[in-house]
């Protein structure tokens, strides 16, 4: 244990100093522990609703940074990591939900509200994530903006913090992505290659 | 035409969202133009953004909050098991669910062995068949049941059955201080009687070793006992937290990760309450508990939380840098000195807080029974912490302090006019000056005779002291020109001048600014006092008190030592109101005898007063003092010289340093209180010969004389055991971070020192009632032997180890210490090295046992010189403008030492088996300590003399204020 929080640490310094390898070696760790934790999380949220949605992102960080200084100023990318493996946990959670009410369908879904009380919004969730994939192959930062805010829970001043941006660019960029994803998971399927 | 890039689609689907939504189309057209690709491509998106509505506007998690979530979807952590009315767990019966709280479910049981009814938390996460785990679990279970208090739940019994974990706590009928809350903010005094409450609780728990690490409002529990009593508040959940001693016999002074700390799978408390130290992930420890206490008292006074964010990201950000709005701006009525405590519960940094559950108990009592007895001073700000001082706050808090003095000046004013009952006690801080430091503990302030003033010390980044004056109406201090190396001042009667002490001389010096005069040749002084005669009184470190006029000229002695008491000195004298009579600390080679006595100018008679070690300052029927390390108020008979009754405790951690030798750092004067408190801790910082700072151990503690092990890895040192309050041996690696504990009973045991083979260790200890030298095994398997008995009451402390294996020398007595060496060899007996009047301590080997450096203060200040070893024959004198703690390089061709402004110096050797040899000393660096001619050792030289690891104390980094306490005796009311 103490080996891994030592190492996480190294980790968020090597990549605060513009080490990628180091990036790529934090996501596993952040993704088991932020994994662990959404599970008692998800679990404790029906009988407690006091509980932040943030909460598990920030007790991850506590855990997996552990008693180290460097932490905090590693912060932004911590968060950017931590949006990202939420995603994963989020998208893992809905997509075992899924399969335990019913078959493997198709991702796309309607989203009107006849739908969306039938369906699973597990389901809304998955769809989401598909696209997301899909959007981050021509806008990775608008992808990235998307992650953050959504499944990182950030606000938008916040966003604009960890990306080093304005908030104004951070609204329009957020506003396009929506917009973006939204069309693209009610596009009925003859409109999905266009 | 070709497929719009999406880079245009984007830009132009931005700049139409800019415009208002009935406008965007004409917008997107007009941008667009001719390319009706573009255009039909941000029409789509324009249409689809209205249609979206707040799609993805609220996070993931919150969508999968909705979802029935089985626990069997992710099952990364062991489950929790449900226990059901009727089971049974143990010789208990469950009756019902009473609560969820965030640790596990609580229900309400029966013991069937007791008939009695209790509360059962079954923990959510388990331990499971971890036995280490278990272990933990029971052993922070059995700690937290061994706490009796009427705050505190009572924790009865903890079990495990069929992989379930659960706590048999005390059943309590009432609400929690979280449901409370939700009706609305509580009366002040309700809410300064409940915060009272928890202080007590938390005192009394930390003084176990306890501490909390996740108190909440969902962790008070108010019970109501009767409708019409006011609730009694209980704290609850010390699940989380943990013994901060550390776990004996193990490797911990590496911080422990947040994991190893908590229950898997329970939540580490609540964002909402953490505190920065927590959130930053460095430790938690006792001041944590007054961070989240100031919350609670911050929402329980005004209704609200104290750090608010939208969300997780942006709450933690504002309790790392952020002040909350000042409690008087949400409660106008809030008194100052609420506010104060608040903020310094509040404080970013630890060191900033109170140090002590039972300060800020202190402090909450004197608030509540100010805020009952008078309407409050209206000063409605509080004293801003001092780090994180951004500019607009910096004049907050000077426009704060004004508000304060003010109001302190009123009080002042008030209570001239005779209405002490009805004046209110204010308390508020003064920081050091910009660029400079306050001494350790010692007796370096003095409040005016009319209390409108204090002069204190301060000491500039390059340790020269000088003397300050601070005007209370006033928001900064000035300095006194000509005061610089001044120590021990003291107010002329009338107020208009300063008497000190420097390079060894009595002066005095104008407040108003002037020239500074020299009275008389005072040299080893502690202590001045005035009176309106013009008479000086002084005490002197050898001899009595001795009177001059405070034009100078002749002094002449007034007391005589005893000899019938060993005494050997009379200091800090200070002058009862009548001017005539005086008190003054006799000093004792016998300990019991050492105390305060009342003398008088007209007689030569002397009368006992009281026990004590330190300076005293009389105060209208009081007389403050130190106790232990505690700063007391007793209440004092000058007629009869006599104290009465219990003394009532102001203050904790008022000295640091040597008090025997160097005053405790408090004064009062006109109903003014002035001291200062602050944390024993230290840090050992390692530095190159150029001073640069090349590695540190991470854990500060109250640590004293480091012994470098031969192997140089090692280092024992002293350090605080949590339970005992005492001093016992560790072993500290620094390269690894690790200490281990060495020695494990109660006993107090200092100064170690190691064998040559580093297998043992010999350390001075009072185990058997006298100061005994012991040495142990230092492999943990005991092998603890009696060096040597001590006799007569003297003390004994080592201070070396022979290379060769065969001599360890000792300090025997205390003022005046002489230097024996004991032999290793069974048959051998003691003997002394160097007997004299005065002091020779800290020797040191060379290391081919041929020579002792020492310490003596045969000249009149302490001096570094070497002898011949054995026969203690020739001497030479190593340090040139005094010096103490010297240390051999392993090779013994250099000595270092400290000089006693902190600098560490150096001298090469060059010695033969007949000669020896030295040359000029020089600087290597500033290590910042302040040395007096102390017993402790301060530093340690690596065998190469290239490495310095130095205990550096946490005070000189981040020194705590000065407080200033106005109408200190309109708090004293309620003890009476």
């Amino acid at each position: 244990m103490a080996d891994r929080s030592s190492t996480v640490s190294g980790l968020l310094q090597a990549w605060g100093q513009g080490d990628l390898q180091a990036r790529d070696e934090l996501l596993p760790l952040v993704y088991r522990e932020l994994r662990q934790r959404a599970a008692g999380y998800l679990r404790h949220e029906r009988r407690d609703h006091t509980l932040q949605p943030t909460a598990l992102v920030n007790e991850a960080f506590l855990r997996l940074v552990g008693q180290k200084r460097v932490a905090w100023q590693n912060r932004a990318h911590f968060l950017g990591v931590a949006a990202q493996m939420m995603r994963r946990i989020l998208v893992d959670h809905a997509r075992a939900h899924r399969a335990a009410k019913r078959p493997h369908s198709a991702y796309q879904v309607a989203l009107d509200d006849h739908v969306a009380v039938t369906e699973p919004r597990s389901c809304e969730l998955l769809a989401l994530d598909h696209a997301l994939d899909e959007l981050t192959t021509f806008d990775p930062r608008m992808a990235q903006i998307m992650e953050l805010r959504y499944f990182g829970g950030l606000s938008e001043q916040e966003v604009a913090e960890v990306l080093s941006t304005s908030r104004s660019t951070v609204t329009r960029e957020w506003q396009t992505a929506r917009t973006w994803l939204y069309r693209r998971m009610t596009a009925s399927p003859d409109r999905t290659e266009a | 035409m070709d497929a719009p890039t999406w880079d245009r689609v984007k830009h132009v689907f931005q700049e139409a969202l800019d415009s208002p939504p009935d406008a965007r189309m004409a917008r997107a057209r007009e941008l667009c133009g001719d390319d009706r690709a573009l255009l039909a491509e941000v029409e789509s998106l324009l249409a689809t953004h209205q249609q979206a509505g707040d799609f993805a506007e609220q996070p993931a998690v919150e969508l999968l909050r909705a979802l029935p979530s089985e626990a069997t979807l992710l099952t990364a952590v062991a489950p929790g098991r449900g226990v059901r009315a009727g089971d049974r767990l143990g010789a208990y019966e469950i009756h019902s669910l009473i609560g969820a709280g965030g640790m596990g479910d609580v229900y309400k049981a029966c013991d069937t062995r007791l008939d009695r009814t209790v509360a059962i938390k079954v923990m959510r996460a388990h331990t499971g068949g971890d036995s280490h785990a278990r272990e933990r679990f029971d052993r922070e279970a059995r700690a937290v049941a061994a706490l009796s208090h009427p705050h505190i739940c009572t924790l009865h019994d903890v079990g495990h059955q069929d992989g379930v974990d659960f706590l048999v706590m005390e059943h309590l009928a009432g609400e929690t201080l979280a449901s409370r809350l939700a009706t609305g903010p509580l009366s002040l005094p309700q809410a300064l009687e409940i915060a009272i409450q928890i202080a007590a609780a938390l005192d009394s728990a930390h003084r176990a070793g306890i501490v909390h690490r996740d108190l909440k409002p969902g962790n008070v529990f108010l019970v109501k006992d009767r409708a019409s009593a006011p609730p009694t508040a209980k704290l609850l959940d010390f699940g989380l937290a943990k013994a901060s001693a550390p776990p004996t016999g193990a490797t911990t002074g590496s911080p422990v990760p947040a994991s190893e700390l908590t229950v898997p799978g329970a939540l580490l408390g609540t964002v909402q309450y953490m505190a920065p130290e927590q959130l930053d992930g460095t430790t938690a420890d006792a001041r944590t508990d007054m961070f989240a206490l100031g919350l609670v008292l911050y929402e329980m006074i005004t209704g609200r939380k104290a750090f608010e964010g939208a969300s997780q990201a942006s709450l933690i950000a504002a309790i790392l840098e952020r002040e909350p709005p000042p409690l008087s701006s949400l409660q106008p009525l809030t008194p100052p000195a609420v506010d104060r405590i608040v903020r310094t519960c509040l404080a970013k940094h630890p060191d900033d807080r109170f140090q002590t559950a039972r300060d800020l108990l202190r402090q909450l009592t004197w608030a509540r029974d100010d805020d009952s007895r008078a309407a409050g001073v209206d000063a409605a700000r509080p004293v801003a912490t001092r780090r994180s001082m951004r500019p607009h706050v910096v004049w907050a808090a000077v426009a704060t302090i004004a508000t304060i003095t003010a109001a302190a000046s009123a009080a002042l004013v008030s209570s001239r006019r005779q209405v002490p009952a009805a004046a209110s006690s204010i308390s508020f801080s003064i920081d050091p000056p910009p660029g400079t430091r306050f001494p350790r503990g010692t007796a370096d302030m003095a409040v005016s005779p009319d209390g409108t003033r204090l002069v204190f010390v301060a000491l500039s980044a390059d340790g020269t002291r000088r003397l300050w004056v601070r005007r209370f109406d006033s928001v900064s201090a000035r300095p006194l020109d000509g005061s610089e190396n001044g120590y021990y001042p003291f107010w002329s009667p009338d107020g208009r001048s300063i008497g000190f002490f420097a390079s060894g001389k009595l002066r005095r010096i104008d407040e108003a600014g002037g020239s500074v005069q020299v009275l008389c040749d005072a040299p080893f002084v502690r202590g001045g006092t005035w009176n309106r005669d013009g008479t000086i009184l002084i005490g002197g470190s050898s001899g009595g008190i001795q009177r001059l006029a405070d034009t100078g000229g002749a002094v002449t002695p007034v007391t005589t030592l005893d000899a019938s008491r060993k005494e050997h000195s009379h200091v800090w004298p200070v002058f009862l109101p009548d001017g005539r009579r005086f008190l003054y600390l006799a000093r004792s080679e016998i300990r019991e005898q050492t105390g305060i006595y009342q003398g008088s100018l007209d007689s030569s008679q002397t009368q006992r007063v009281l026990a004590a070690i330190s300076n005293v300052s009389p105060a209208g029927n009081y007389l403050f003092a130190l106790n232990s390390h505690s700063l007391v108020a007793h209440a004092y008979d000058a007629d009869r010289a006599r104290v009465a009754g219990e003394p009532v405790t102001i203050a904790d951690q008022i000295s640091l340093d040597n008090p025997e030798r160097s005053g405790s750092a408090f004064a009062s004067s006109a109903g003014v209180l002035a001291y200062r408190s602050a944390s024993p801790d230290s840090r050992l910082v390692e530095f190159d010969r150029d001073g640069r700072e090349v590695g540190s151990f991470p854990t500060a503690a109250d640590y004293q004389n480091p012994a470098l092990a031969p192997d140089g890895v090692r280092t024992a040192i002293e350090k605080t055991d949590v339970a005992s309050g005492k001093h016992t041996i560790w072993i500290v690696e620094l390269a690894r971070g690790v200490t281990s504990r060495l020695l494990f009973d109660a006993f107090g045991a200092h100064g170690p020192v190691w064998s040559p083979d580093g297998s043992r260790v010999a350390f001075a200890s009072n185990r058997l009632g006298g100061i005994d030298m012991y040495s142990t095994r230092t492999d943990g398997v005991g092998g603890e032997e009696l060096l040597l008995a001590s006799s007569a009451k003297l003390s004994l402390l080592p201070t070396d180890w022979s290379l060769d294996g065969r001599y360890l020398l000792y300090i025997l007595g205390q003022t005046p210490g002489d230097l024996w060496i004991l032999p290793m060899s069974p048959r051998e007996k003691a003997q002394p090295f160097l007997v004299s009047p005065s002091n020779e301590l800290q020797g040191k080997f060379s290391p081919d046992v041929r020579w002792v450096a020492y310490t003596s203060d045969e000249s009149g200040a302490p001096e570094v010189y070497v002898r011949r070893f054995p026969g203690g024959d020739g001497k030479w004198r190593v340090s040139t403008h005094g010096g103490t703690q010297p240390r051999w390089r392993h090779d013994g061709k250099e000595i270092f030492y400290l000089a006693l402004d902190g600098r560490l110096m150096a001298a090469a050797v060059t010695s033969d088996s007949s000669t020896f040899e030295t040359g000029a000393p020089r600087t290597l660096f500033d290590t910042g300590i302040t040395t007096g001619f102390l017993d402790h050792d301060l530093y340690v030289v690596s065998r190469d003399g290239q490495r310095i690891l130095v205990n550096v104390s946490a005070e000189e980094k981040s020194p705590s204020p000065i407080t200033v306490v106005v109408n200190w005796d309109a708090k004293l009311k309620k003890f009476q």
